[in-house]
């Protein structure tokens, strides 16, 4: 009853509730234990508010017309299955081990510029007469936001501030590297769509999108970081004006499951280690499904686990500074 | 009073506890909110329900629910890559710091 009272004072106040129950330890025990959370998908589905979308633009939005390679047609990227030849491994890493070619700044390339980016354009990646994934339901069906490039374009950035928030807690020279290589390719990977399947032919067009793209990059995650480091109601108007266009009559639980969504992922980029992040192994957490917080144990037991995968990474290029602790 | 108005009065006393915007953007969650929910006509077409749930969500993120749920260590918010970072961009954003010439070349010059 007691820390009912609390949490319904709190919006008088500049302090989070959190850190005023933990202090009180005489509190503590009227403290009712924490109740698991929705997925994102359940929370967003609870609401019946009629789906409206605020009319931004004149006319209807070019939607593309042919389909590119997801992300190249390189048999490196487009072919999951493929593996390099026995020889060539061999060469690699004797001329890896020759030169001592630091191997964490060149792992930036493939796994920033490609796995990465790839993880973050599928989320909301849509094409018309063909069935949306998962992911692209969640945002496009019950969010319901307008399926457009521009909208594609703010799910991507808003992944891409996630993934750059645990690239900055990287060693400088490393996160500095990631970053760079993945929104390289992001902007790469726009401009080549609005060329081929969105069908703009003209090049100076394409460079204006571009510089109004990065423009509303630099803005939005100013307004992220702002969020982040503040309250969950400044991350919500940042989504509020970024994802959800600013839409007057938004759905409040929508913009709730969002702000839920993100902080789960930017949970679980916490509790990886440098080097877990930087070989690859980050995934995002899919709308319909609930990170739970980690006890201490399993947080410990993971750790182990991850040394031990590691330990047996002997070879030239998996050669690692990046911590295996933090 | 029905049930229907003491929700939306709710919900505007807690829109009208929300912080101004740091910065002026196109346009501000607040002031939205709070014209969409003194909107009578615009109430009237809103369920009951639906309006309890606009107000239990508001309420959650006013609360911090995810922020202390999901909370973070230093290693996020004061990465090691750059530990002043995200100290120098709050320290803008509430005007306590400007970024003085000499600086503004160290950070295009460092990245830091």
């Amino acid at each position: 009853m007691l820390s009912k009272r609390i949490v319904a004072i709190r919006p008088l106040s500049s302090s989070t509730a959190a850190s005023f129950q933990h202090k009180n330890q005489i509190l503590n025990k009227f403290n009712q234990p924490q109740k698991d959370l929705e997925t994102p998908l359940e929370l967003a589905n609870q609401s019946t508010l009629p789906k409206t979308q605020p009319k931004l633009l004149k006319k209807e939005p070019r939607q593309p017309t042919s389909k590119n390679p997801f992300l190249s047609d390189h048999k490196i990227e487009n072919d999951p299955n493929y593996k390099m030849s026995g020889l060539m491994q061999s060469i690699g890493q004797l001329v890896i081990k020759i030169f001592s070619i630091d191997m964490d700044k060149t792992r930036a390339g493939p796994v920033a510029g490609s796995l990465y980016y790839g993880e973050c354009k599928k989320q909301a990646l849509y094409y018309p007469n063909e069935p949306l994934s998962d992911t692209a339901k969640f945002y496009y069906e019950t969010l319901n936001l307008p399926r457009s490039f521009s909208q594609w374009f703010q799910i991507t950035n808003l992944h891409y501030w996630i993934l750059s928030v645990r690239m900055r807690a990287m060693p400088f020279k490393y996160g500095k590297n990631y970053q760079q290589k993945l929104v390289d390719r992001f902007f790469r990977d726009m401009e080549l769509r609005m060329a081929q399947e969105l069908n703009i032919s003209s090049n100076r067009i394409i460079e204006g999108y571009l510089k109004d793209y990065h423009t509303q990059m630099l803005g939005s995650i100013v307004s992220f970081d702002e969020g982040l480091m503040t309250d969950d109601i400044t991350l919500a108007g940042a989504l509020w004006r970024n994802v959800f266009n600013g839409n007057p009559d938004v759905d409040m639980r929508h913009v709730e499951a969002l702000v839920g969504y993100v902080r789960s992922q930017l949970y679980v980029l916490n509790k990886m280690s440098d080097r877990e992040f930087g070989f690859g192994k980050f995934k995002f957490v899919p709308p319909n499904e609930v990170v739970k917080p980690l006890t201490k144990a399993q947080e410990e037991e993971l750790r182990a686990k991850v040394k031990a995968e590691f330990d047996s990474h002997n070879l030239p290029s998996q050669r690692s500074v990046l911590s295996l602790d933090e | 009073m029905t049930k229907h108005t003491e929700i939306a009065e709710k919900i505007v006393a807690l829109l009208k506890t929300l912080p101004k915007d740091r910065i002026s953007h196109y346009a501000s969650f607040k002031e939205v909110q709070l014209a969409r929910f003194q909107n009578k006509e615009h109430l009237a077409a809103i369920s009951e329900q639906d309006l309890m749930l606009q107000y239990i969500s508001l309420r959650d993120l006013v609360n911090d629910k995810y922020k202390n749920y999901y909370k973070l260590d230093d290693k996020l918010l004061k990465p090691k890559g750059n530990p002043e970072y995200y100290n120098r961009l709050l320290g803008q954003l509430k005007g306590e710091k400007k970024e003085s010439f000499w600086t503004a070349v160290r950070t295009v010059a460092f990245g830091k």
